[in-house]
């Protein structure tokens, strides 16, 4: 079972080890962005369609 | 919007001679703000519906459950719960931060979003329950979503907690749309801010946050550790004031910090162009700094400006963003561009430019009848430049060209400027006023400063020093930005659809369209038998509606702090900070009420006709009149058309229906002087429109100016209606200019549509500021503009795609003409284009 922490997208926040943020790039019609979304490190990711392993 | 590749091959020289401003300012500006300006989703509403791909978001209300069940096991006062709410949803709501962009910071989630908090209405959660077209993609997922936010709010919101503590039978008058609109609640309005407090450069949160936690300290010692004395009920409310703030202040400082990791960790991990990463190493210092603690330089001005906004609309919906950004953004851009140059003028234009596209992509879902009152935009965003210091001494400076000089690139409609005009003001400073005029886009609005200062010290008492630091809390009325003199609040119930008034002379006080007695039932006017009987029963209706909708917005007032506290806009406002009492508590503020007056001259035309035609010339007596009037005059056409035609209207320096207007203005301010607020101050009348002139066509029955049930009403404030003004420019402003401005309102708004072709070059700048010199002379405090031929509207009509950045002036603001209903647009070019 993979975990947000496994995730290339997760960055982990050295405050607040159980935590951490998924950055994600996404192009809309109008602009480009990256966004960030609180995660926790053990969340598991199997309902993720964007998890993508570090390894 | 992708420029017409035929017109991007024309010069700018082309161009500006063709005044195909858009264009020009799509070819002048720089690549980044380009990007930027195209990047926007407009979330002002056509037709009550949002733009296609605009969605609401979700984030909010299932944040906002989660804190609220937190809770629910140890249930808090509501100012303290609900700093733990916002301060639950600002630390785990998705951030964004777009490409090219130097500021960062948005109320919803994503850029396409519409923030939406459900805790606030059962109305508005069941109006977005049925806009499919606003709901996310998958909808029918989403769709349950929103059921349960809407099921799970249901009895516990805002709405459900405010409505009992009202009179119920004014609450249902209110609410009947007739004669007014909104809820009387501090959490959906206009609030103002302390800016003098905030924004001086002396403080940040961190440092308003240890002033509340000495406050802490001291009145826990109070509380706890010394005799009780009769006063100690009051701390442990002081006591949970400040908590709720001490929670709000520190939950905004980790927020500014959460988009500084976000930056550094795309600069260290997502980009690899040298600029950019520095760009983004920028952004993660700004946040770093702002709004923890006072700003270094322009850049992280304009940050803390951009979050203390924010997390105001975090905290509530709000119509309006009062601000002066020349003003407490001068030192920086003064030490960072003119002493320092540590930044070009260039690259200061590329901040301001993009501080006004920020502003301008704000969107949070509104109830239908503001979206249906205020097409095309958020809310009334009216920003305050040039005016005067404390002093008295001029206060224009680089800053406010460079606003003036961005907002030609941009092009937003909102916001918009209004720029504070007094004798002193250079000229270089006018040209660029005029400039934004000429390029078309509706704005800024020309205040006459002296004489509004004077105005706000006769209603309100604001001291001298005090009235001249005055923004504009919405469209039009002035508010200072001091310790005691901002007002946290304007709540929009306060805002009247006039036009009843005189309808209501003609049915007795009874609304035909809502099948309701609204006001009194006065005498049948059938039986008048002279002018004057219909001036008091004009005189009864006008005082019934506008004490019904005082009496609302002064409960809601005083109920405010303990029902609908604000615990971060009291965190940001000394008086709060230092009494512990909730900001909109009345006791610490001065007041600055004002009602706002849609549908104004609908009265003076009408009850002048009546004078000419029945009671002066006798030609139609009352009864006649009253049939047709019942008929919606249909089947009285040449009748109807003698009411149109043979009576005077306002704004042809007609003695006749001049008179008329300002007895009736001096009978309102005379009932104004009556009514108090819950700080004891006054409320001046505000003659304006926004959009209510089509939002309350098929609200208003047959008038006798004419009108038909259906058809558009006049154009707002003090303007007259569209072509009935026949005899030029300097007429209009004569008429207006028999009204005193200081005494007889809180402030007359006035449009004007003037022609392309006659302002052009220097002769027309000319020709514009002996108009503005007549204005002054006259003693009007505002005039705006709308300087777009008829043939650039109707193409715009025929051909939407190639005209996205055409604006117009609407009422109290301005919209891209693309962007408003086909009936408002047939409005705008009705309106009178005067030669000057």
């Amino acid at each position: 079972m993979a975990q947000c922490k496994e995730c290339r997208n997760f960055f982990s926040d050295e405050n607040q080890p159980a935590s951490g943020d998924c950055i994600r790039k996404t192009v809309d019609p109008r602009q480009a962005y990256f966004t960030s979304k609180r995660m926790e490190a053990l969340r598991d990711t199997k309902d993720c369609p964007d998890f993508s392993n570090k390894k | 919007m992708a420029a017409n590749p035929a017109v991007m091959d024309q010069s700018i020289e082309s161009l500006e001679k063709n005044q195909q401003w858009w264009w020009v300012a799509e070819k002048k500006r720089s690549r980044r703000l380009d990007y930027l300006r195209k990047s926007i989703w407009k979330k002002g509403a056509v037709g009550g519906l949002y733009n296609p791909g605009v969605k609401v978001d979700l984030e909010q209300g299932f944040l906002g459950m989660e804190a609220w069940k937190a809770n629910a096991i140890f249930p808090e006062p509501e100012n303290i719960r609900l700093a733990r709410e916002l301060a639950h949803f600002l630390d785990n709501k998705t951030i964004f931060i777009t490409d090219h962009a130097q500021l960062v910071g948005y109320v919803g989630s994503l850029p396409h979003t519409v923030s939406w908090d459900p805790s606030l209405g059962e109305m508005l959660n069941e109006e977005i329950y049925n806009d499919p077209s606003a709901i996310p993609d998958p909808v029918d997922e989403n769709l349950k979503k929103v059921a349960e936010l809407c099921d799970f709010w249901a009895g516990k919101t805002l709405q459900a907690r405010i409505i009992p503590a009202f009179d119920l039978e004014g609450m249902m008058k209110v609410m009947s749309g007739a004669i007014g609109w909104g809820l009387p609640t501090s959490r959906s309005g206009y609030a103002g801010k302390d800016y003098e407090y905030l924004m001086t450069g002396k403080r940040g949160f961190a440092d308003i946050l240890a002033e509340v936690e000495k406050k802490l300290d001291e009145t826990y010692d109070k509380l706890h550790n010394q005799p009780p004395k009769r006063d100690n009920s009051s701390l442990t409310d002081k006591l949970q004031t400040w908590e709720a703030m001490k929670i709000i202040l520190e939950a905004c400082i980790r927020h500014g910090k959460r988009y500084a990791r976000l930056a550094r960790i795309l600069a260290e991990n997502f980009e690899s162009d040298s600029k950019r990463k520095e760009e983004l190493v920028r952004i993660a210092e700004t946040c770093e700094r702002v709004p923890a603690h006072a700003p270094r330089n322009l850049q992280e001005s304009l940050q803390y400006d951009l979050f203390i906004q924010l997390f105001s609309r975090t905290e509530a919906v709000e119509g309006a963003w009062p601000s002066r950004p020349d003003y407490y953004h001068w030192p920086y851009y003064k030490k960072d561009v003119l002493d320092e140059k540590s930044i070009s003028e260039e690259a200061a234009m590329d901040l301001v430019g993009e501080f006004l596209i920020r502003a301008a992509e704000v969107g949070q879902y509104k109830p239908r009848w503001t979206k249906e009152g205020l097409q095309g935009i958020d809310g009334t965003w009216v920003w305050t430049l040039g005016g005067v210091y404390p002093d008295g001494t001029d206060a224009c400076n680089d800053l406010t060209v460079a606003f003036l000089r961005a907002a030609r690139l941009v092009r937003v409609a909102n916001p918009t400027f209004a720029f504070r005009w007094h004798p002193k003001v250079k000229d270089e400073v006018m040209r660029e006023v005029f400039e934004c005029i000429r390029h078309g886009l509706g704005y800024p609005s020309i205040r006459n400063d002296p004489l509004l200062v004077q105005n706000s010290m006769h209603w309100h008492g604001h001291p001298l020093e005090e009235a001249r630091t005055w923004v504009h809390q919405a469209c039009m009325s002035p508010c200072p930005t001091t310790k005691h003199g901002f007002q946290p609040m304007r709540m929009a119930s306060a805002t009247a659809n006039c036009a009843k008034i005189v309808e209501y002379v003609f049915t007795q006080g009874f609304d035909k369209v809502v099948n309701m007695q609204m006001t009194p039932k006065t005498p049948d006017p059938r039986t008048f038998t002279d002018f004057e009987q219909v001036m008091e029963a004009w005189n009864v209706h006008m005082r019934s509606i506008f004490g019904l909708l005082v009496s609302g917005v002064n409960r809601g007032r005083s109920v405010a702090s303990r029902i609908t506290p604000r615990p971060y806009l009291s965190a940001v406002s000394e008086r709060s900070v230092e009494s512990g009492l909730d900001v909109c508590d009345p006791s610490i503020s001065r007041g600055n009420s004002w009602i706002t007056g849609f549908t104004w001259v609908e009265n003076v035309d009408s009850l002048a006709a009546v004078k000419k035609l029945v009671f002066d010339e006798k030609r139609y007596t009352m009864d006649e009149l009253c049939k047709a009037l019942d008929a919606n005059w249909e089947g009285y056409e040449q009748m109807r058309l003698d009411f149109v035609r043979d009576a005077p209207k306002w704004g042809n320096d007609d003695d006749f229906v001049d008179n008329l207007m300002v007895r009736c203005l001096q009978d309102v301010a005379k009932y104004s002087r009556e009514l108090e607020c819950p700080s004891g101050n006054s409320w001046p009348l505000l003659p304006e429109n926004v959009s209510g002139n089509i939002h309350y066509a098929n609200m208003v029955g047959a008038l006798p100016n004419g009108r038909r049930l259906g058809d558009a009403l006049y154009d707002g404030g003090i303007s007259p209606g569209p072509g009935l003004d026949k005899k030029g420019p300097t007429a209009v402003l004569k008429s207006c200019g028999k009204i005193d401005h200081v005494g007889d309102g809180r402030a007359f708004l006035l449009n004007q549509r003037l022609s392309p072709s006659q302002l052009a070059g220097e002769k027309g700048y000319q020709l514009w500021k002996a108009y503005i010199r007549t204005w002054a002379d006259l003693g009007l405090d505002h005039v705006q503009f709308n300087m777009v031929s008829d043939e650039t509207l109707r193409a715009a009509q025929r051909d939407p795609e190639k005209y996205q950045e055409v604006i117009v002036r609407v009422a109290g603001y301005s919209a891209h003409f693309v962007d408003i209903s086909r009936k408002t647009q047939d409005n705008i070019i009705q309106r009178t284009i005067q030669g000057i």
